[in-house]
């Protein structure tokens, strides 16, 4: 029974790679209009046809918990959720920082309170008037659970928040905090108190409410074994009704196809792409737009625990072992940047070109192993190949480097959820992972690499102590002088590349490859939306379909 | 001496080309599968007849040594699945009454399983790579054969001459061995072969999944790396890409099963008289 049952899945695996032949699109051929494409304007009227996009679908597939303010994992979880809640201000394609909840905001001559003038008759999907009571509620409710929600956020700078009136609140932080709108304003969703304050385990509630916003779109229904996200248009939205009035992430096995198939509207890729694959897009009715790299992909050094790690230069020695030329080459086919020692990447407007390098040479990453009196004892390598495909391919690199640099290096490969729960909690001694949000505040090296951090997250480093490090990265939260902050802020990126704490691999350069004809306003938003997604799916351009501002395209 | 069937000819011939070329693979192999030998997706040339993958290894070097993968995998698991079954079978159908009882449901609660959702669970928690592969693969399909080998055990044990044996003094091991085994030796075999078709099915089907060692050279993780790749079919890639691993999968698969075909009709003449 089995036997059969598994000689007609490759049969069928057979039939399906044989008909492709067929089905194979010549290279010439038009495409037909995709099925979910709305706005053929009817009959000519007098007035002008109003325009929108009925339905915009796009690759999903993958789970990323559920979208409550508190159930969604990583960037592309909180992006699922952004669409239901809104923040008090929110960012578009200019990269500046917009009105959203909020309308208006000023900060006092100490950089210590900021005052949030609040948006007027928004509604809760539920009907209920959204107020500065929520929002006071929002900051409190967080406070007091503090290892849930968007860890981006940084509700410890936060001292108190006061209601002024139903629609005024004031933020008093505990110190000038450069980074607040981008970090605090732009990233925290606000949730509905009437809801939220009978909740007590905000991350395991999955009841309908745990999904009422104030945002664009209502939830229709999402499903983790299918990786399935539905959402539809909310008529009572504060902007307007919204211009992509459906959003739907489905799963897509070859998405270069079902994009040409008209099957969905849109896909991203991040590095691994090459004009070959471009090529059947660089023609109507299909755009391509193209960003730096702002996801990176990462060696993390454990050095709480008992390693050669320990030793600097057997880090040192791991650096000089890895060929980072030949991982952008043949990871990403060129498209990307090669792994910066300072962390932040070149895209990064606070980016350092002048730190410690570390060019591939084995027969110095050996020196060096020598120097250490390296053993040869293996050093485990926690890293996930089901959830990032290309992590396999960096791994095989990786070995044919350390091999020749003597460096014995025992894979122990995980799923998504075990690898990421290893990198919070400590628990291994190197780590590959990827994540994004590089490209904005410089903060998040303080976050990341400060030996007291209180950042619970996959991207914290372990045991990493440099007091010159420390003392800068505190006193840059505060320097509202960009100059100044930028110098500490180079500083902290050559510590970082002698001490290396952690190894950037590379960064990968973002392509949005789609079909103008459905939906034709994709942006890469600068630095990234709700604190530094890099994704190019900002919920701003599918609300109003432009690239910038808040009047909806009609 | 018979000729020997088409199916059975067929199986052999496949058989033994596959296991030529998994042991000859470092001498036929134009590269190392692991050396980064070409630019990556290079097309079919001189130098890499099958092109190169998205990494820069040759891909028909990744071929042959692939071969070894899957024979190890059906050689193992068919030789693991076969042990066990005969073991519990046999001592099913020799010993009878209350052991041959607990035995026989159990491996009733076996097959009523769900077997693809356990795989999925047992590498999860076993890890994954090869060996675990193979030991779930054996820990799993060994009932089949195990009922199998029971009936035929029973109906040996009240022949004559193992009933002579045993009046005589035969312990067990002596008569099982001795006795029985050989009696039942082309059913053994025809339960070898079937579950190595099995197996190297199942553990293309766990590549692919991503649920086998993600650097190992299988041509279950040569189709998942290819069908990773944007717009694969969207060029003819995939034709010396996917197409070549799925069609040795197929190809093995199918010997195996010919293979098995052929041995159950010299075991069972009356399904040839069914079949003219």
């Amino acid at each position: 029974m089995s036997l059969k049952r598994w000689f007609s899945l490759f049969i069928l695996l057979a039939v399906m790679l044989t008909a492709c032949q067929g089905a194979q699109p010549p290279p010439t051929a038009t495409v037909p209009p995709p099925a979910t494409v709305a706005p053929t304007p009817v009959p000519p009227s007098p007035t002008p046809t109003p325009v929108f996009v009925e339905v915009l679908r796009v690759p999903g597939g993958g789970y990323w918990g559920h979208p409550s303010p508190f159930g969604f994992n990583r960037g592309p979880g909180y992006m699922r959720a952004s669409l239901i809640f809104d923040t008090l201000a929110w960012r578009d394609a200019s990269g500046q920082t917009i009105p959203w909840l909020a309308t208006d905001w000023t900060v006092s001559a100490d950089q210590k309170t900021w005052t949030f003038t609040l948006r007027e008759g928004v509604k809760w999907h539920d009907g209920r008037p959204f107020t500065a009571d929520d929002v006071v509620f929002t900051f409190e409710y967080g406070q007091a659970h503090p290892d849930v929600g968007w860890f981006m956020v940084q509700l410890g700078e936060v001292e108190k928040v006061e209601k002024l009136s139903d629609h005024q609140v004031a933020i008093h932080l505990k110190r000038p905090f450069a980074p607040f709108l981008q970090t605090v304003a732009e990233a925290l969703f606000i949730i509905p108190k009437h809801i939220w304050e009978k909740v007590e385990d905000p991350r395991a509630y999955t009841e309908p409410d745990a999904f009422i916003g104030t945002s664009a779109y209502r939830l229709v229904e999402y499903s983790q074994e299918e990786g399935t996200y539905l959402y539809e248009a909310n008529p009572d939205f504060f902007l307007g009704t919204p211009y992509v009035r459906r959003i739907e992430f489905v799963p897509v096995s070859d998405e270069a196809m079902a994009l040409l198939n008209g099957d969905i509207a849109a896909f991203d890729k991040f590095g691994g792409v090459n004009e070959e694959m471009l090529a059947p897009f660089r023609k109507e009715p299909f755009q391509i737009k193209q960003a730096p790299g702002e996801w990176g992909m990462f060696l993390y050094f454990n050095l709480e625990k008992d390693t050669p790690l320990k030793d600097v230069r057997v880090r040192r020695a791991v650096a000089h072992a890895v060929d980072r030329q030949a991982l952008l080459d043949r990871v990403l086919l060129g498209f990307g940047d090669k792994g910066h020692p300072g962390f932040l990447p070149p895209a990064n407007p606070y980016h350092n070109p002048d730190v410690a390098d570390y060019p591939y040479d084995p027969e110095k990453a050996k020196a060096l192993l020598a120097e250490a009196g390296y053993d040869g004892t293996p050093i485990q390598l926690a890293y996930s190949p089901d959830w990032i495909m290309a992590s396999t391919r960096v791994l095989e690199i990786l070995k044919a480097g350390f091999e020749a640099a003597g460096l014995k290096i025992e894979p122990v490969p995980m799923d998504q959820a075990t690898i990421d729960e290893a990198a919070k909690q400590g628990n291994y001694e190197m780590l590959l992972t990827g994540f994004g949000g590089l490209g904005g505040d410089p903060d998040q090296l303080r976050r990341m690499f400060h030996s007291q951090s209180k950042m619970v997250g996959f991207s914290r480093a372990r045991g990493y102590q440099n007091p010159e490090f420390d003392q800068l990265a505190e006193a840059q939260v505060s320097m509202l002088d960009p100059a100044e902050r930028r110098k500490a802020v180079n500083r902290m990126q050559e510590l970082l590349a002698e001490d290396l704490p952690v190894f950037p691999l590379y960064y990968t350069a973002r392509v949005v490859v789609y079909n103008a004809e459905v939906f034709d306003n994709w942006y890469f938003t600068p630095g990234g939306f709700g604190g530094g997604v890099p994704m190019p799916y900002n919920k701003h351009q599918f609300i109003v379909g432009r690239p910038e501002g808040l009047e909806i395209r009609k | 001496m018979r000729r020997l069937p088409a199916e059975m000819a067929f199986g052999l011939g496949i058989l033994a080309l596959f296991g030529a070329v998994a042991l000859l693979a470092p001498v036929v192999a134009p590269y190392d599968p692991h050396a980064f030998s070409g630019q990556p997706l290079e097309r079919p040339s001189r130098a890499h007849p099958l092109g190169t993958n998205d990494v820069g290894h040759d891909i028909l070097s990744e071929l042959l040594y692939g071969a070894r993968v899957s024979l190890t995998v059906a050689l193992a698991a068919g030789a693991g699945t076969v042990l066990l079954g005969t073991l519990v079978g046999g001592a099913a159908g020799y010993a009878g009454g209350w052991v041959d009882r607990v035995l026989m449901r159990l491996v009733d609660g076996m097959m009523s399983l769900p077997r693809l959702p356990l795989i999925i669970l047992l590498i999860a928690f076993l890890g994954a790579g090869l060996p675990q592969t193979i030991l779930v693969i054996a820990l799993l399909f060994w009932p089949t054969t195990a009922r199998v080998i029971r009936a035929q055990v029973q109906s040996v044990r009240t022949r004559g001459y193992v009933r002579m044996a045993r009046l005589f003094g035969g312990g067990p091991a002596y008569v099982f061995l001795r006795h029985i085994l050989p009696a039942i030796g082309t059913l053994v075999a025809h339960g070898l072969v079937v579950s190595a078709g099995t197996a190297v099915a199942i553990e293309a089907g766990l590549a692919f999944l991503g649920l086998g060692d993600p650097t190992a050279k299988s041509w279950g993780l040569m189709v998942r790396f290819a069908l990773n790749l944007p717009g694969l079919f969207l060029t003819d890639r995939w034709l010396w890409w996917a197409l070549p691993p799925a069609l040795c999968i197929t190809l093995l698969v199918l010997a195996l099963t010919f293979l098995g075909i052929g041995l159950e009709r010299r075991l069972n003449p009356r399904l040839n008289r069914r079949w003219q």
